[in-house]
């Protein structure tokens, strides 16, 4: 764990340091007063300051080392909602909400709980993708995306 | 009472329907191809709800319905000050017809800010809906409560910097500060705001010395006595305040010219027929009487000369060119 | 005063009418469910309700309006309590204290002062506005760039209060939430930051996207990587209401916030969202014994509950009375004035007195509406908890979805979103904190934005904010906050070590 601490102490810095550059290239004064880099700069100083504080911090005190899961095959599971949600918003303007909801919902009810049966993921998503669809799309009247089957 | 939109339909097709309104219907009726259109006609505002333009795209969005008995329905795609809606209607709007713009001669400066992603010309401009100029205004208890536009222009002479101007930058109000400067050889104090209604609420407060609003903005202000209108932007003065002069009035130029036009565009690629056929309803519905009073009531007159399709993209290219002129002229832009 | 008591009871006797009433009951109703869904929030629904309104007279037409409005603050907390998932972004603090009590089983008490709370803020808010609306809009009218840059100082002062953890990491998160609200275009002078040339960037980063992602998508992750089917929350109740010893630790927090709630959204740009995350670390500051602050201090819902609806009732004020609108949602209250055929601005209550009358009329009606929806469905709502997780999670996962896509209708959004998510939920493994990155999202561009306007009017450079007698004032009580902060540390409890 103590590798992705200083690694991520690291990003901060490096990170600031490339805000704030481009935040001087935007110009820090303008006619009147302060220009657009003003605050991006600004705004650079905190993270880099910050990160530099924190990786001194680690450096100085070293982390915990533990497992960066917490409880093993949490892994793939927040690898798998994270790829199934992802899916739906590429889904989302060919499909449509309603479509793309009740084909990755089973997933994702699969995913946490991996005993469940099939049928039982496939009703839960039917019933879930029917019911915001029906609150959004029918009771608000929320223009949304349709799919290839009209909703 | 049905507060969905069929019902909606529903009450504003039991107004009372004069013969004249049924002929005009069986004339659209006559005009509409077979299957379209499908689903509800899709208004697209590119400012947020409860906005000038917004208020606009609703009334005619009413008038259509009345007009056509069709469904449509008023979207706001915001972001970017516009360039966003602006672009996703120039570059990715479907063209089955059911995909419409209520847009205004500020999509010119958008069509530059896309950097040659899509321009003006890329949608075909089928009816004008109405036109009103700036109202330039002055808090009615400040510093320059008499003497109207000629002194604070005189006091932005002799006092260079000091006077302090609503501005909202790259857009009318900027070009307007920058030709009453010329004219006067003086020089405003730019104070930015994100738009006009903003900077409305600053004057109010006499944080600013002047200000520009469109009538709808100004106007329960105007009526309370708190702002003074000093003139005009039209190249006439308007039947609002017939005692204003024009800005050209006052500095015997004839080169302020700025106010908001708007009309309804539709991307190219919508076939003939439907295109027809939609300008043939948003003609009824921006004609309409009733129509007619409530845009007078926002401030804004439509234009009897620019009542067909052809006349209106003349116009609009008129508009392009005067702005495009203007930009080179103050060197913002290369020939 | 009996001037302004007789028209008010005109205003009643204009509303209380089944018609009228019918609109405030549907609209409480919406603006709850508005408030429970995950992402769209009141903006979006009115915009689309907006054309639902025109066939309807104009006093039952605002009030429905706003009764979604200030419904909605109502909703939120909602979601928030029970699953740590805020509904609305100014409903985000109350996820802190709020979903601790309902893990300890304390959920009930929760929600219960979270609606007592918002009652007693949002009733107490439209008294003062039926009194004092033309002496408060007076003041309010003459507050101009430099006092909101001020403002915005004495919140972001706030901000560091409320940092509990490491103050390097949260210097960083105040640095991300500027940095990220930075990004699209800058109004002061039209230019794009960090578009990369793409257009769906020049419209900046969306400030619903954050929230649900930042606190929704992330804590689902966070849940689940934990356990299967994430961890479960006491369904056994210990009661239901809040116990006599909740009232006490609550009474003062919903004054406190009713007051503080009620200044923020005078403001032009305060609102809802910002006056709750003031009120938070208010409370945390002024508590005698600030430890325990995040594990469940009914102090922690109470009082920004009572913020965020005291800020609705105190921005309707400038609507009303002067005709000038204070953020997006009053602006399209404006519109809706409008296009009813009914001319905002000074005149508005000499002209139309029956519209404005009626208006601040059902605004009490809508808060009494809003208690009695809330408050009975209190033990409905607890049940929701014993849908398991693995149910849960996916529909709030779409529910997320479609209400993030419904502020702009754009697919980028929802990117946002999940971006924000995987963000959030990998910062808190690392034990950074979010509230604050969300503050500074949401003040920094209104600090920004009123500074340069301020230095721009200015002709003495930054001395204009001291000529200004309530700036000078605001700046010296950020200064004095910030003074007695590095002196005597952030609070009593400090979490570790670590500077």
């Amino acid at each position: 764990m103590s590798a992705l601490h200083i690694g991520v102490g690291l990003f901060w810095v490096l990170f600031g340091l490339a805000l704030a550059q481009q935040s001087v290239a935007l110009g820090l004064s303008g006619p009147g007063g302060p220009g657009s880099g003003l605050f991006p700069l600004l705004a650079a100083i905190l993270i880099t300051t910050g990160g530099l504080g924190v990786l001194a911090g680690d450096l100085r005190r070293g982390v915990a080392a533990g497992p960066f899961w917490a409880v093993p095959g949490a892994g793939l599971r927040i690898g798998l909602l994270i790829l199934v949600m992802a899916a739906m918003i590429l889904a989302v303007p060919y499909l449509g909400f309603a479509l793309s909801g009740a084909l990755g919902l089973p997933l994702l009810f699969r995913t946490l709980s991996p005993r469940a049966s099939w049928w039982l993921a496939l009703l839960v998503g039917l019933v879930a993708a029917t019911v915001v669809h029906l609150l959004f799309a029918v009771a608000l009247g929320t223009p949304l995306p349709r799919g290839p089957l009209g909703f | 009472m049905n507060l969905t939109r069929r019902g909606l339909v529903a009450a504003t097709a039991m107004l009372p329907a004069a013969a004249g309104a049924q002929d005009a219907r069986a004339r659209l009726n006559a005009l509409k191809p077979a299957g379209f259109p499908r689903e509800p006609i899709e208004m697209t505002v590119v400012y947020p709800a409860g906005g000038g333009m917004d208020i606009t795209a609703r009334v005619v969005q009413r008038f259509f319905e009345k007009a056509t008995g069709e469904r449509s329905l008023v979207n706001n795609r915001t972001g970017g000050a516009g360039l966003v809606g602006h672009t996703w209607l120039a570059t990715q709007a479907p063209a089955d017809g059911h995909a419409v713009g209520i847009v205004a001669n500020l999509i010119f400066s958008d069509a530059v800010r896309s950097q040659g992603r899509w321009s003006w010309t890329d949608l075909d401009h089928i009816a004008h809906i109405n036109a009103e100029p700036l109202n330039l205004v002055v808090n009615a208890e400040g510093p320059f409560r008499q003497g109207g536009l000629p002194a604070i222009l005189e006091a932005a002479r002799a006092r260079p910097g000091t006077i302090r101007a609503l501005n909202v930058p790259g857009g009318y109000y900027e070009y307007l500060i920058e030709q009453l400067e010329a004219a006067a050889g003086a020089r405003f104090l730019r104070v930015p705001f994100q738009g006009g209604a903003p900077g409305i609420t600053a004057l109010l407060g006499n944080n600013i010395d002047l200000g520009f609003g469109f009538f709808a903005e100004v106007r329960g202000h105007l009526a309370a006595n708190r702002l003074l209108p000093i003139a005009v932007t039209g190249r006439t003065r308007t039947v609002f305040l017939p005692d204003t002069p024009t800005v050209n009035n006052v500095t015997g130029r004839d080169d302020v010219n700025w106010g908001v036009s708007r009309w309804v565009a539709i991307p190219k690629a919508v076939p003939a027929d439907r295109k027809a056929w939609l300008a043939a309803a948003f003609h009824a519905a921006i004609n309409d009487p009733e129509a007619a009073a409530e845009f007078r009531n926002l401030g804004a007159l439509p234009d009897p000369a620019l009542n067909t399709p052809e006349a209106l993209q003349a116009d609009v290219v008129r508009m392009a060119q005067a702005e495009r002129d203007f930009l080179i002229a103050s060197g913002r832009a290369q020939r | 005063m009996d001037a302004t008591l007789v028209a008010l009871s005109g205003g009643f006797a204009a509303i209380l009418t089944p018609g009228t009433l019918y609109y405030i009951f549907i609209g409480s109703l919406i603006g709850t469910l508005i408030g429970v869904l995950p992402g769209i929030g009141p903006l979006a629904a009115l915009s689309l309700l907006l054309p639902a309104t025109v066939a309807l007279p104009p006093v039952a037409a605002i009030a429905m309006l706003s009764a979604i409005f200030y419904g909605s603050m109502y909703g939120g907390s909602i979601t928030s309590i029970l699953v740590n998932i805020p509904g609305e972004a100014a409903s985000v603090v109350t996820c802190l204290d709020g979903h601790a009590m309902a893990r300890q089983g304390r959920a009930g008490p929760a929600l219960g002062m979270a609606a007592l709370g918002s009652f007693i803020a949002g009733t107490l808010g439209i008294v003062v506005l039926t009194f004092f609306s033309p002496a408060l809009s007076v003041f309010a009218i003459r507050l101009g760039p430099p006092e909101y840059c001020a403002l915005m100082v004495l919140g972001l002062a706030c901000t560091i209060l409320m940092i509990e953890g490491s103050a390097f990491k949260g210097m960083i998160m105040i640095g991300l939430g500027a940095g990220f609200a930075t990004q699209g275009m800058d109004v002061v002078s039209g230019e794009f930051r960090f578009t990369f040339n793409s257009i769906d960037l020049t419209a900046g980063i969306e400030l619903i996207a954050v929230v649900i992602g930042l606190f929704g998508v992330s804590e689902i992750l966070t849940n689940v990587e934990k356990s299967e089917g994430g961890i479960a929350v006491k369904t056994k109740l210990r009661n239901l209401w809040p116990s006599a010893k909740d009232w006490a630790a609550s009474w003062a927090p919903i004054l406190r916030g009713s007051g503080l709630g009620f200044a923020v959204g005078l403001v032009p740009g305060g609102g809802p969202v910002t006056a709750s995350f003031l009120s938070y670390a208010l409370e945390r500051r002024v508590a005698r014994d600030p430890s325990g602050f995040g594990q469940g201090r009914i102090e922690g819902v109470a009082g920004p509950e009572a913020a965020n609806n005291a800020a609705v009732s105190s921005g309707m004020i400038p609507l009303l009375s002067l005709g000038i609108p204070g953020n997006a949602v009053t602006a399209l209250l404006m519109g809706a004035l409008i296009i009813n055929g009914v001319q905002p601005g000074p005149m508005l209550i000499v002209e139309n007195p029956q519209i404005f009358w009626g208006v601040v009329a059902s605004l009490y009606v809508g808060n009494v509406f809003l208690l009695i929806l809330n408050l009975p469905l209190v033990g409905l709502w607890v049940q929701l908890l014993r849908v398991p997780y693995s149910v849960l999670f996916p529909t709030i996962v779409l529910l997320a979805m479609v209400g993030t896509y419904s502020a702009n209708r754009n697919i980028f959004d929802l990117w946002v979103m999940l971006g924000f998510g995987v963000l959030g939920w990998f910062l808190r493994k690392l034990d950074y904190e979010l509230a604050p990155l969300v503050l500074a999202f949401v003040l920094a561009p209104l600090l920004e934005q009123s500074l340069r306007q301020s230095m721009v009017m200015s002709a003495d450079g930054a001395w204009i904010f001291l000529a200004r007698p309530v700036a000078a004032t605001l700046l010296g009580l950020s200064a004095i906050l910030l003074i007695f902060v590095a002196l005597k540390g952030r609070s009593a409890n400090n979490k570790g070590a670590t500077p």
